[in-house]
């Protein structure tokens, strides 16, 4: 199906929103409001990817097969409602908590044994280096200008030039950077500034006259896309202090954990669109089996601490989640219990506009990605195999990408319905 | 000889033709490097005299554009690369071609053109009858008579046989026509700010003045000669190698193997302080081994490819401790920045590559066997990235068969390149330790390319392969690659793959473009003996370092030169420098500067720590506004009343007003001040009645006048607070006999405003 006539069936279903006009969103989304200029009013999805970095093992979660696996014992292959999973390690736990928003996409091919152009693949949906991490192209779509705007964590987070990637570090340091001009923030009672009110205004007048002469006479590309970006990024930096009064006391000791319950803090806020993250060493080549259930118990840990910190700020209802890998590892062990790379592999999906308890897709009994209908997603011997560019499509659909760039990074015009089936 | 091109081809090559007649390396032309900067007596060409633009002269295609653009991008890099490429189904044919992500594809590909294209069978070219299989060819029909490639490539043969040099049209210079470059003083300013953290004296830039072209390569040659400069090319390889990631705690010492070196925890029975002491400064030394290997070669004008080939390595008196070596020939086996060169006994050194960093830093494991190692060496050093071949899809229905790294096509365009590295490797196991032996019989021999490593160089085999590497131009690529993003903070254009996209006839010439000057560059730096300093010197003066703006451009134009500009967002460690450069006073709390590694704002000031962070952020996030601000208002309160407190002969920002300086009755002073200070804080050189001047005039009266009014209303203090007096000597420490406390005319403040809203312009937190 071709992505108009996809967005006419939505429409006729009732499911394309009026918020969103053809000229600021694409026509599918389900959120809501208009793109909004200030901090503290942004009410759109809360967009965030995990990577598996280094290639997960899709037979250890998603796609179990037991005639490749050594790995099941006990446990075997689970079920969490439509959902088949390998019931190792804490699969269990992921799998039934989160089975009726999970869509799993297997046999999904992304055409490369190579870790970073994988990634690249999985979360650009392009094979080439030109396009940004969707998180990105999310976050630049609805709010560029919110100090959080794009939380990147990752290390496939290319921007672009849509939006300002900004780090989570140190949430102490957050504080005393809510309030530049506060000598003292941490303290309460002390209210010394460093200039007045008044003299703050004129002082970021100036630079915003500065820069906004620099920018009418710049033709040169690069240098016009700094200069928009700082104006961009002062609009929203005074309302770093938002952030303060949703943040958790005290925030996890955990270090990824913390970056999660800032990331929510933030969307809560006003302040973040979108976040990427990731867990390494994916990459076993040695030990798959231990290895990966360890990793995979890290990754599905920190997910499901996502959503509990979501429903915890009430936030839940707006987010969707995404989880890929570089690719998966190969059917066969090596010589040292481990699984090289392996191009066939899984995504999956959660959450708002995704019809959950789902698997979209299969693969054969080599783990080779098997054709499916575009129409019915069924298999079929003359079908397409699935790949992510299929899935960026729906994911830029259902998240409101701004027309303008999707436009201007390409896609597919091919629709597969993969979220509502 | 021209060749115009009718049609679909012709929309190709409409835009701005460069390149033509200088591309074949030919010695005997004009250097196509640095048109002079507008105001330098630099005519455009795009207008004529009646200042209309130019009519569109007719188009020549030079053949190996052709070659590029209708032969190789639309069907040769994909049809016919697919067997005939060294590792291919037709390997062993007379056709062999070399994938666009091997550094001088281009050149061996047209070379095996220009040789298979002068054959022929019953008058027929060869390459046209065994593409169609008109004689039997393995791959069967590829095209057919009669269709676009055909056309092609029967044009191509044609032109092969009488290559097209456009040499009467427009050369590389004309690419950057239009683009407004900075002069030489300022050149200067931005260069020697990228080398050593400083901005030129007076006399220096008063010299470049005054010298021109010469005097600007002299200077910059004695400026790479201060401590600064080395300490700077550090941080550029760091930002590749990452081996910094063994900086913090003992991350360093635990990669020493102690059965090969007993001493590496020589300070163990130390205590306090002093074992605190020895163990970081080991750990620093192993850590930072590679990097003072640089330094060293380098500061000691040694021929740079020492840095892969260096039978020997450097040490400081806590690493000579830990190999297990003398101390005699230290001054002081206690200072951590003496680095001597020095050899271990029994280990082949081969410069940065035998390191325990490097070799740990990209560690191997028995699967893995070194191939990391392999990568990157070739990527850093060999400018191949592997890792491109890769962006090809693979096809799903291809099945992988045995050792598919040697059989498969899929992977041995990887791996054939890959592999004999990876056994050039071979002696030095998975954690660094030195440990010949043979190699794997199921990969490819150790070697570089074709060529394998002799027998009698077999325990040597990593030296012997840098020295390969080192006498091939792609060393020399590869170190200007890296320079360049040192000096312009931009990744060198990759070439463009989809010939379909619409960008495509911009950024290939874009490419182009850059790759001649990379090549260029990199045959200066040849030349001159490996000298590094050379290689800057022609980037610093290049367009891609000095072009700060463009006329009004369409987007065609806009793809060419989407990677120009002058611009680049100062990392934490710069800015640092630059602060304390430009104020006299680094931002600082009670534990030192912020913004070096391990302080509160270094991560989130875009700064990495070369292990979880491995790349720096180039553009200012909203988080990173608010650090600039902090930092803007916290170091204007902290100098501001401190120069007033100083003679003007020492005042490095207010060295024209006095406290009493206001509004009105001075504007003079105050306007020489504020010229000063927008040259001093942020390179600009303004005259006192210029509009920006204006400007900055109006806000500092507009400061004074709200300040004064305010503390007449009562609504501000007559007093500055406490972290923005003064009331001891700077250099004393002693009492001031007047302290700087109040604030009656509110122009202390009215300066602090003025210094925090340059300190937080664009044009500070740019270079």
């Amino acid at each position: 199906m071709k992505r108009r006539d996809y967005l006419r069936l939505l429409a006729g279903a009732g499911l394309v929103t009026t918020g969103l006009g053809a000229t600021t969103g694409l026509a599918g989304s389900l959120f809501g409001g208009q793109r909004t200029q200030a901090a503290g009013e942004y009410g759109g999805p809360l967009f965030v990817a995990f990577s598996a970095t280094g290639g997960w093992d899709i037979l250890m979660h998603c796609d179990p097969k037991a005639s490749l696996s050594n790995a099941y014992g006990n446990g075997g292959i689970a079920t969490a409602g439509a959902i088949k999973y390998a019931n190792v390690g804490t699969n269990a736990d992921f799998f039934n908590t989160h089975a009726d928003r999970l869509l799993v996409l297997n046999g999904v091919d992304v055409a490369t044994n190579n870790h970073a152009i994988g990634r690249r693949h999985t979360f650009t949906g392009r094979l080439d280096d030109t396009h940004p991490h969707v998180a990105a192209l999310v976050a630049g779509s609805w709010a560029p200008q919110l100090p959080l705007s794009f939380i990147g964590e990752g290390t496939t987070d290319e921007t672009r030039g849509v939006v300002a990637k900004t780090r989570l570090d140190n949430a102490d340091a957050l504080y005393d950077l809510a309030k530049p001009n506060l000598v003292n923030p941490q303290d309460v009672e002390d209210l010394r500034m460093y200039q007045s009110e008044t003299a703050t205004d004129m002082i970021s007048q100036w630079r915003a006259d500065r820069t906004a002469q620099k920018r009418a006479s710049q033709n040169l590309p690069r240098l016009q896309s700094d200069l928009d970006n700082i104006q961009t990024v002062r609009a929203g930096a005074n309302e770093l202090a938002l952030l303060q009064q949703y943040l958790p006391d005290p925030l996890s000791d955990n270090a990824q954990r913390r970056k999660i319950q800032i990331t929510v803090a933030a969307y809560k806020a006003g302040l973040a669109v979108s976040a990427s993250f990731m867990r390494r060493s994916f990459d076993t080549h040695d030990d798959n089996d231990n290895q990966q259930a360890t990793l995979l118990g890290q990754l599905f840990g920190d997910i499901n601490f996502l959503w509990e910190e979501a429903e915890r700020q009430g936030v839940a209802n707006d987010l969707v989640v995404m989880v890929g890998s570089d690719f998966s590892r190969t059917p066969q062990y090596n010589s040292r219990n481990g699984r090289n790379h392996w191009e066939t592999t899984s995504m999956l999906l959660m959450g708002q506009g995704i019809e959950g308890n789902r698997v979209v897709g299969a693969t054969d009994g080599g783990l080779n990605a098997l054709r499916i209908d575009p129409n019915t997603l069924q298999e079929s011997s003359d079908g397409i195999l699935l790949q992510p560019k299929h899935v960026h499509r729906a994911l830029r659909d259902l998240l409101g990408v701004s027309t303008d760039l999707d436009e201007r990074f390409a896609m597919t015009d091919e629709v597969l319905p993969l979220l509502t089936g | 000889m021209k060749r115009t091109l009718p049609g679909t081809l012709a929309l190709l090559v409409t835009a701005p033709v460069w390149l033509a007649g200088c591309y074949n390396g030919s010695n005997d032309e004009e250097s196509p490097f640095g048109p002079p900067p507008a105001g330098e007596g630099g005519d455009s060409a795009a207008d004529d005299d009646d200042g209309e633009p130019a009519a569109e002269e007719p188009t020549c295609v030079e053949t190996g554009d052709f070659f590029r653009e209708q032969v190789w991008a639309p069907f040769m890099s994909t049809q016919c690369l697919a067997c005939h490429n060294p590792s291919g189904l037709a390997k062993h044919t007379d056709f062999v071609l070399r994938a666009s992500d091997v550094p001088g594809y281009f050149e061996a590909n047209l070379a095996a053109l220009d040789y298979v294209g002068r054959l022929e069978i019953d008058g027929m070219p060869l390459l046209l009858a065994k593409a169609t299989n008109t004689v039997p060819h393995g791959g069967n029909a590829q095209i057919q008579e009669g269709d676009s490639r055909y056309e092609a490539l029967a044009e191509l043969i044609d032109m092969l046989g009488a290559p097209v040099h456009c040499a009467d049209d427009a050369d590389y210079a004309a690419f950057f026509e239009g683009v407004e470059q900075m002069d030489l003083p300022q050149t200067l300013r931005r260069a020697v700010f990228s080398l050593t953290g400083r901005y030129p004296t007076a006399e220096e830039a008063g010299l470049v003045a005054a010298g021109g072209e010469q005097s600007f390569d002299a200077l910059l040659r004695v400026v790479m000669d201060e401590p600064a400069f080395g300490t700077r090319l550090m941080e550029i390889y760091n930002e590749m190698l990452l081996t910094d990631a063994y900086l913090p705690g003992t991350l360093g010492l635990q990669l020493i193997d102690e059965g090969d070196y007993p001493g590496v925890n020589w300070f163990s029975n130390l205590t306090g302080t002093a074992l605190s002491t020895a163990r970081n400064r080991s750990n620093d030394a192993i850590a930072r081994e590679p990097l003072e290997l640089i330094r060293y070669i380098v500061d000691n004008h040694r021929p740079f490819y020492e840095i892969i080939t260096a039978d020997y390595t450097v040490a400081n008196g806590y690493l000579a401790r830990v190999y297990g070596l003398p101390l005699d020939g230290f001054t002081d086996p206690d200072d951590p920045a003496e680095w001597h060169k020095v050899q271990i006994e029994g280990i082949p050194h081969a410069g940065v590559l035998t390191t325990p960093a490097y070799l740990n830093r990209y560690p191997s494991t028995p699967t893995n066997v070194n191939r990391m190692r392999a990568l990157v060496t070739l990527q850093y050093f060999f400018a191949t990235d592997v890792m491109r071949l890769g962006a090809r899809p693979l096809d799903p229905d291809a099945g992988a068969g045995h050792n598919p790294t040697m059989n498969d096509p899929a992977c041995t365009s990887c791996h054939e390149i890959l592999d004999p590295v990876a056994g050039a490797f071979g002696n030095w196991d998975d954690t660094g330790r030195y440990r010949p032996g043979p190699w794997h019989d199921g990969m490819l021999a150790p070697g570089l390319g074709q060529v394998e490593v002799p027998m009698e160089s077999d325990e040597s085999r990593l030296s012997w392969m840098a020295i390969e590497m080192a006498g091939d131009s792609r060393f020399s690529q590869a170190v200007v690659r890296t320079l360049y993003k040192g000096l312009t903070g931009v990744d060198p254009v990759d070439e463009p793959t989809d010939p379909s996209a619409p960008d495509y006839a911009a950024r290939i010439r874009a490419f182009q473009v850059q790759d001649y000057l990379f090549k260029e560059v990199a045959q200066q730096f040849t030349f001159s003996g490996y000298d590094v300093r050379e290689a800057i010197i022609a980037l610093t003066k290049s367009p891609y370092f000095r072009a700060i703006n463009v006329g009004e451009i369409d987007q065609t134009r806009g793809f060419e030169l989407a990677d120009i500009g002058a611009s680049v967002l100062l990392s934490p460690l710069q800015l640092h420098r630059k602060i304390a450069n430009v104020t006299g006073y680094a931002w600082t709390d009670e534990n030192g500067s912020l913004l070096p590694l391990g302080r509160p704002y270094h991560l989130m000031y875009g700064g990495m720590d070369s292990n979880v962070v491995t790349e720096p952020l180039e553009e200012l996030n909203g988080v990173m506004v608010n650090v600039a601000e902090r930092m803007a208002n916290e170091v204007a309160c902290t100098t501001t009343a401190l120069e007033f407190s100083l003679p003007p002969e020492e005042r490095k920002l207010l060295p024209y007003v006095e406290l009493d300086s206001t509004p009105g009755l001075d504007e003079s002073e105050i306007r020489d001040n504020l010229v000063y200070l927008h040259e001093r804080l942020l390179g600009e050189y303004l005259g006192t009645d210029d509009p920006q001047i204006d400007q900055t005039y109006e806000l500092f009266a507009d400061l004074v006048a709200d300040g004064v009014s305010g503390i007449a209303a009562g609504d501000y203090e007559a007093t500055l607070i406490a972290p923005c007096s003064v009331i001891n000597d700077a250099t004393t420490g002693e009492p001031l006999e007047v302290p700087i406390v109040d604030d009656p005319d509110y122009t202390v403040r009215a300066w602090m405003g003025v210094i925090a809203a340059m300190l937080g312009d664009h044009g500070f937190l740019y270079e």
